[in-house]
């Protein structure tokens, strides 16, 4: 399945600002919870998961792909995207982040191809640049969407 | 230290993090013209010994990957630099026996 086939547009956010981090994870994730993809305790797994190992789902400066297992309350394989104007950090990270992928994935499999056009986008400075200064919820959405792997 | 056929990235969960790396490495190596090698990713739940001729850890998991078997680190997941960097110094300190 394609990045189109999992990503609704309406999952697309850009929002001003967070509290803290775990407010950022509860925002970036409550579309998706509310649309019965992911239950409550996929929230919670990311936050335990991110105190745990130490944010490691930040990808690189600017960028942190939230994700836990598939078996802490997934339901169906989605993704959203919530970029953050005034940046944030994860507890222990001294990288800023706006961008946030959320990732629920029901098994290994279904969310690959969808995954990779992400990396696509992150992986070349022009795009990843994009990503961190959009200018509009359409630019984000195509900027990831039209991706080709 | 033989030739490495076979790369496995490790992440958390398996999911996510380690598929980026994996493709980013994937790249890499077809650039460094070393494409026939093989590359998979996993989570560290799931990681043995014996998987893979070298692992490939994000920098947080580092410590906890590296006691299955030759091992480096990534921060940037998605900084095909430094994995290059990282994988060329690997390959110059273990070169393929001949």
């Amino acid at each position: 399945m394609e990045l189109k086939d999992l990503l609704k547009y309406e999952n697309v956010e850009i929002i001003d600002s967070v509290k803290d981090w775990r407010d950022a994870v509860a925002i970036a994730t409550r579309k998706l919870v509310e649309q019965g993809y992911i239950e409550p305790r996929y929230t919670d797994a990311i936050i335990e998961s991110a105190i745990e190992h130490n944010a490691y789902f930040v990808l690189c400066p600017g960028v942190a792909l939230l994700h836990a297992s598939s078996d802490k309350g997934v339901n169906e394989t989605q993704l959203s995207i919530t970029y953050v104007k005034e940046p944030f950090r994860f507890e222990g990270k001294d990288e800023d982040v706006n961008l946030m992928i959320t990732l629920a994935a029901a098994d290994g499999e279904s969310h690959m191809q969808a995954i990779q056009q992400v990396a696509i986008v992150l992986g070349d400075d022009e795009t990843l640049n994009k990503a961190l200064n959009p200018e509009s919820v359409d630019d984000l959405y195509n900027l990831f969407t039209e991706a080709q792997v | 230290m033989g030739k490495v056929k076979k790369v496995l990235c490790v992440c958390q969960a398996g999911l996510g993090s380690s598929l980026i790396l994996g493709m980013n490495v994937e790249k890499v190596l077809e650039a460094m013209g070393k494409g026939d090698i093989r590359v998979e990713h996993t989570s560290i739940g799931d990681t043995t010994a014996g998987q893979a001729d070298l692992y490939i850890a994000g920098g947080d998991i580092y410590e906890q990957v590296k006691v299955f078997g030759p091992c480096v680190a990534i921060h940037n997941l998605v900084n095909k630099n430094e994995i290059r960097e990282v994988l060329e110094k690997y390959f110059e300190e273990n070169p393929d026996e001949e």
